[in-house]
């Protein structure tokens, strides 16, 4: 049996990453044919030959996931967190060169998994676990300092378009998700996860990434400087929000993202 | 030809996340770092300055786990052109990849999956290193691994078949000492043959890891200290190839980087001690 190079390596493929296991894939082959196909013995027959591999390709990835899904792991535990991404390789084999990109795809999986009608929150919470790899790995670009927008003029600043910094991003979660991040809280019982609405700044300064909570008129001044609105539409829209302080407020809103790095200098449209 | 062309780097050390504060706190006396270029393929972030920091003071290697330079896929432009970018950026001594495949059919296995020995693919895997050399505008060199199969279909030795790919493209080996070993043991051959029949004008570099042993067979984990045996087989390949730019290999259980760091040590007393036709050293593992 001479098979193409493509042949070959399409049926180790199968037998590899088979879900159900080598033994079970190896059913679906014709059995002579892969004993034709590859040396067994002395000390191994070719099944256990194919497991090696079966075995180092599901625990490698599993290993992977776990380091990029640590609270989406201790929520759950180890044995359905196997079955979990069991399930989620079966459905979206990697594709990416770097193992880095494996689990990207592992929210939106869990979102649509049978596990989240009884543990609704788990896609938020994975869906944040992944944004936090992501601003890590995020481009590198200057932060807008408070000197930049201090050579604003006055009349510029209502059309002054500022910009969310390339490793920034902003979560609305249904589910408080972020308490369940520190190793310590993940101890407890989940069942207290009462369904509550908060938005998550995730952002990175000198390397490190942070994450907080914004309150309403924050996120809503945010979203419309991600949707490059100007510096007039955002005031315009969160002035309701804060009432008589709103000059203020605006003021020290600004002040904590000049501080924390959260806006970008590279596209700050000054008029 | 490549042996003249690239620079002897001494002894040195993988590059891992562990170990990015000691090693840029406290800059070790090591040769040079290899890293793996997979790793370093993200827009921006720690892990990139990190490596600018440490390729300021340090010559570095890209060794890269997903060329997938025997798949039957076509070769991926995307991570060619990722990995020309690197190479610009970064001023590798050289880029190596695996003699081997880790994919087909767009998915990534993360594995470095064994080829048929054959002369058509001999010819298939040549013609591609030579479109990714000429692509990178850089040598690229290959490196043997460790194996659990093989195929019926195969018409010679893996190391007839490394040599026959390294002549034919005329490119350099990165020869792994321990997956000669390892590969020795799984497929009951004698690894000095191995060594044996390897041109040592082709080999640039060595490679020096831990494996892990199963009884029926030996798995290369890279999660161990090297073993006496292989410690013997790499004094044995310097006597035969002689002294090139070597490099351990830690991925899993990493320690502390003072116990890589003494690994590169000993291979530099080992590998001097075996050129100067001293008696095989004491064997005794340190570390
Ligand atoms: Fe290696």
């Amino acid at each position: 049996m001479e098979l193409s190079l493509r042949e070959l390596q399409g049926l180790l493929k199968r037998l590899i990453i088979a879900p159900d296991g080598v033994d079970a894939a190896l059913m679906r082959v014709h059995r002579d044919g892969i004993d034709r196909l590859i040396v067994g013995g002395p000390a191994l027959e070719v099944r256990q030959r194919l497991e090696i591999y079966a075995n180092g390709y599901f625990r490698r990835l599993l290993d992977c996931l776990k380091e990029d899904y640590p609270a989406t792991l201790a929520v759950i535990g180890e044995d359905a967190f196997r079955t979990l991404v069991s399930a989620y390789l079966a459905e979206h084999p990697s594709d990416s060169p770097s193992v880095l990109g494996v689990g990207r795809l592992l929210p939106e999986f869990i979102i649509r998994h049978p596990i989240a009608s009884h543990l609704p929150f788990l896609g938020e919470l994975a869906r944040l676990e992944r944004t936090l790899i992501e601003v890590f790995h995020a481009a590198d670009a200057p932060a807008l300092g408070a000197m930049d927008l201090q050579r604003v003029p006055a009349e510029a600043w209502p059309t002054l378009r500022l910009s969310l910094h390339p490793a920034a991003a902003m979560l609305d979660c249904e589910w408080p998700v972020d308490e369940l991040l520190e190793p310590a809280d993940r101890g407890r019982d989940c069942a207290p996860l009462e369904p509550r609405a908060v938005t998550i700044v995730v952002w990175r300064q000198n390397d490190e990434v942070y994450r907080r909570r914004v309150d309403r008129a924050e996120r809503t001044a945010l979203a419309l400087i991600r949707q490059t609105a100007t510096f007039g539409a955002v005031c315009e829209a969160v002035a309701p929000l804060l009432g008589a302080s709103a000059a203020d407020e605006i003021k020290s809103m600004l002040l904590r993202w000049l501080h924390a790095g959260l806006l970008w200098s590279g596209n700050n449209q000054k008029c | 030809m490549l042996d003249c062309a690239l620079p002897s780097l001494g002894f040195g050390v993988g590059l891992r996340r562990d170990h990015y504060r000691s090693v840029l706190e406290t800059r070790p006396p090591v040769g040079w770092f290899e890293i793996i270029s997979e790793n370093f393929m993200v827009p921006g972030g720690r892990p990139v300055r990190v490596l600018e920091q440490v390729r300021a003071n340090y010559p570095i290697v890209m060794h890269g786990v997903s060329l997938s330079i025997g798949s039957a896929d076509a070769l991926d432009r995307t991570y060619l052109t990722a990995l020309r970018e690197m190479a610009r950026r970064f001023e590798p001594a050289w880029i190596s990849d695996h003699l081997c495949w880790t994919g087909v059919g767009g998915h990534n296995l993360h594995d470095l999956l064994p080829l048929p020995y054959t002369d058509e693919v001999v010819r298939y895997v040549a013609a591609r290193i030579r479109q990714v050399q000429d692509f990178l505008g850089r040598p690229l060199l290959i490196e043997n691994i460790s194996s659990y199969l093989a195929f019926r279909v195969s018409e010679m030795e893996e190391w007839e078949f490394l040599r026959a790919v390294a002549d034919e493209v005329d490119c350099g080996i990165l020869l792994d000492i321990n997956n000669v070993y390892v590969n020795a043991f799984n497929h009951r051959f004698d690894p000095k043959r191995y060594v044996d029949a390897i041109p040592p004008e082709r080999v640039i570099q060595f490679h020096l890891a831990g494996h892990s042993d199963h009884g029926t067979y030996l798995l290369d984990t890279h999660d161990h200290p090297i073993c006496p045996e292989v410690w013997q087989l790499y004094e044995y390949a310097v006597r035969r190839i002689g002294q090139r730019a070597t490099l351990i290999e830690w991925d899993d259980n990493i320690p502390a980087f003072e116990v890589l760091s003494e690994a590169a040590e000993q291979a530099r007393r080992r590998a001097a001690a075996a050129l100067d036709g001293r008696p095989e050293s004491d064997h005794g593992v340190e570390s």
